[in-house]
């Protein structure tokens, strides 16, 4: 059992460093913490070739989430603390939560998980985030999801049906091959529980018993989904899926009634590009890199963030970078890493750049 | 005329080719090791990190039985290196953006908080800010003598300097309360070049940080050792008194020693990144010695390296020390290192030395540079 710490963990904060305190609890517990949120895992289960489930049970600091929403996992490796953000596959309420990881070339999180990672390890997480959640009033739903967008997806579907069994609801879930399709049994349990849920798996290559094919097309829509302009949508997947389903929304005009939710953009990378877009997430601000550092641009743009020397010694202008790439003008370095600490001062867009100012 | 200050001698000119070739070569050290930074940093911060709580934690601990000598003696001594650890190997360190890279929320340069009375964000602002770009311009970088003492020709003398042997005794007994109330520029306002609006705008922060400081140090662990009271707060006193003057010997010893030079203020004017990486070579000095020294010192033993890069994670200056030194031998630039003893003595000669007026009073250090000229 992990106690609970309650009201009093805030005043107590006040007095004592939760780093201090979290540094003693270290010694008698695995997971109990005052302040960082630490879950064990307690099961793994290999989804599809590439991807798998991890169940956690968190200490007593996890709060809630809502389906659809993905969780920030941080683990050590080589004594760096990386981040990814996974969507949660579980149900809100459960005393364990579980997210779902598809291992990506070259990834250094998502192999870690899937190499290192043991029944038994302790990982840490952040609190949930994210706007792709169901509507605060029912409506009849379509759902699209390619590959390992599934993730979020399943999380909805199953949230749908719980909150509504007569939920009318279609998921188009597209994925490589037969054996690409993670939660297929879930999924088909939950068709067949719940009179409203239909749910269309579709190959891209051929499987044996399959009328339907290929990549989205509007085919398909016409075909599985006839009143599909009539569904609040919700799209997850690939990049050249959601291009298609947007693609197909606007030329309809229902981009209104279409949620999207994207897992990264694709990271640019060579020569600093000026006339990158910029965003200042703090700020509500957007716009083009124009000056020789962010931090140029950032004040042309009428912010007014910290700075010191303005050649990257005292690190005064470091902020976070949200995503994006950026260029070290001093080393010439790339950092293409998501929340990362950069010096303003000394670096530029390589891309579209999101900091956290 | 005697050489006020006599290192120019010892440096070989270099001509603007040479400058910026010298800046490209600690450039390339400067990459090599940071490309190089991985689990061994990693680890050893983190290691440091423990070293320091199970030191405080204990001798905390010990000093709760502090009335028996022994545990007194033992809880201060674990207690005073403790705190210069923490001060030093991790704190100034880490607060330097030294270990950003690990991405760890505790061991972020912009928030961390170390157990010092001089509160984090100010010590960010005037060290890693004034300091490190500044480093050693007179009128610029307020270390230099922390606006108290004089300790190069190029400060004006008045009579108060006089006093000065004095005033160095009590900012090294008092040290983090000197560099607490150090970007407050109090000797500004006292002058009237600030007004002391400005200074009361600054406080807050201040009285919090040293409020919390007194209050952990001399009324919360006091009290909570109960009839251990006393002990614990001389024990608190002794640890505190035992960090400020080694911290004070180490810093004094980074950019006042003997050979230490200082700059005008023209001297800043379109610096290149090879002059500033002379600069921060010449207004500096290290220390020779051990492991463990270095270790206590928290690597500001390697004051040139620490200024050359602030942000290299210390533990590897000793590393670019070997190569940073060789590059200085070819390029006919004094390496200025010594034992603490010697560099000390220097440092205290300094101060008594110029306590008094110098004939050549009021001279600068380095005169305008002549044209296409940079002297070094």
């Amino acid at each position: 059992m992990l106690p609970v710490f309650a009201p009093g963990t805030r005043r107590l904060k006040r007095w004592i460093d939760p780093d201090w305190a979290d540094f003693w609890l270290s010694h008698v517990s695995r997971t109990i913490r005052i302040s960082r949120t630490l879950a064990r895992v307690e099961k793994i289960r290999q989804e599809t070739a590439d991807m798998k489930q991890f169940v956690l049970r968190p200490n007593a600091n996890w709060r809630s989430f809502l389906p659809g929403q993905c969780v920030p996992v941080r683990v050590l490796i080589d004594g760096v603390r990386h981040e990814r953000y996974y969507s949660l596959t579980g149900a809100p309420g459960e005393p364990t939560l579980s997210f779902a990881v598809k291992r990506q070339k070259g990834g250094r999180v998502s192999t870690f998980l899937h190499e290192r990672v043991r029944v038994g390890d302790v990982v840490e997480i952040g609190e949930a985030a994210g706007d792709f959640v169901l509507p605060a009033a029912p409506a009849p739903l379509l759902f699209v999801a390619g590959g390992s967008g599934i993730t979020p997806v399943f999380s909805l579907l199953r949230a749908a049906v719980a909150v509504d069994a007569a939920v009318d609801v279609t998921l188009l879930y597209y994925a490589r091959g037969e054996a690409d399709f993670a939660f297929r049994a879930d999924i088909e349990r939950l068709a067949g529980d719940a009179p409203g849920v239909r749910a269309h798996f579709v190959a891209e290559t051929d499987g044996p018993s399959r009328q339907l094919s290929g990549r989205f097309t509007e085919a398909h829509l016409r075909r599985l989904v006839p009143d599909y302009a009539n569904r609040l949508t919700y799209v997850c997947g690939p990049a050249g899926l959601m291009q298609a389903v947007e693609d197909h929304w606007r030329r309809h005009e229902l981009l209104a009634s279409l949620r999207q939710e994207r897992f990264g953009t694709p990271k640019q990378t060579g020569k600093p590009a000026t006339h990158a877009p910029v965003s200042f997430r703090r700020s509500q601000r957007t716009t083009v890199h124009t000056g020789s550092s962010l931090l140029e641009t950032a004040e042309e743009a009428g912010l007014r963030p910290a700075y010191g020397c303005r050649m990257g010694i005292c690190r005064t202008c470091v902020c976070t970078k949200v995503d994006g790439v950026v260029r070290d003008r001093v080393t010439g370095e790339t950092d293409e890493a998501d929340n990362t600490r950069i010096r303003l001062c000394v670096s530029e867009p390589v891309g579209p750049v999101t900091l956290d100012i | 005329m005697e050489a006020l200050n006599t290192p120019a001698s010892r440096n070989r000119r270099l001509t603007p080719p040479e400058i910026e070739a010298f800046g490209a070569e600690l450039d390339a050290v400067r990459t090599r090791i940071m490309d190089s930074l991985g689990p061994d940093e990693a680890d050893y911060i983190r290691k440091v990190q423990r070293f320091v709580r199970y030191s405080e934690t204990g001798g905390r601990a010990l000093l709760f039985l502090g009335w028996l000598p022994p545990m007194w003696l033992a809880g201060t001594a674990c207690l005073t290196v403790g705190k210069i650890v923490e001060n030093m190997e991790l704190g100034h360190n880490v607060m330097h953006g030294q270990y950003d890279w690990l991405n760890e929320p505790g061991l972020r340069g912009d928030t961390y908080e170390w157990d010092n009375a001089c509160d984090g964000n100010a010590w960010r602002h005037y060290h890693n800010y004034i300091h490190h770009t500044y480093t050693n311009v007179i009128g610029v970088d307020r270390d230099v003598g922390y606006g108290i003492l004089r300790l190069f020709p190029a400060q004006k003398w008045k009579p108060g300097h006089l006093f000065q042997p004095l005033q160095a005794l009590a900012l090294a007994t008092l040290f983090e309360w000197g560099v607490a109330l150090h970007d407050l520029e109090l000797e500004q306002a006292v002058e009237g070049k600030k007004k002391w609006r400005d200074v009361a705008k600054q406080l807050p922060p201040v009285v919090r940080k040293a409020a919390r400081q007194l209050g952990k140090d001399y009324l919360v662990f006091p009290l909570l050792a109960g009839p251990a009271f006393l002990p614990v707060l001389l024990g608190n006193a002794t640890a505190n008194l035992g960090r400020n003057v080694w911290a004070f010997s180490i810093i004094f010893c980074g950019h006042f020693t003997e050979n230490a030079e200082t700059f005008g203020e023209e001297r800043l004017e379109n610096e290149s990144r090879g002059e500033w990486y002379l600069r921060q070579l010449q207004g500096s000095s290290n220390l020779s010695g051990g492991k463990l020294f270095h270790f206590l010192s928290g690597n500001l033993s390697h004051q040139i390296e620490h200024h050359l890069y602030p942000d290299m994670p210390a533990v590897r200056y000793a590393d670019a020390a070997k190569e940073v030194s060789e590059i200085c031998r070819r390029y006919g630039q004094y390496y200025n290192t010594g034992p603490f003893g010697k560099q000390f003595a220097s440092v205290v000669k300094r101060i008594f030395k110029y306590s008094l007026p110098q004939r050549a009073e009021g001279r600068r250090t380095r005169g305008p540079l002549a044209t296409g000229e940079v002297p070094c």
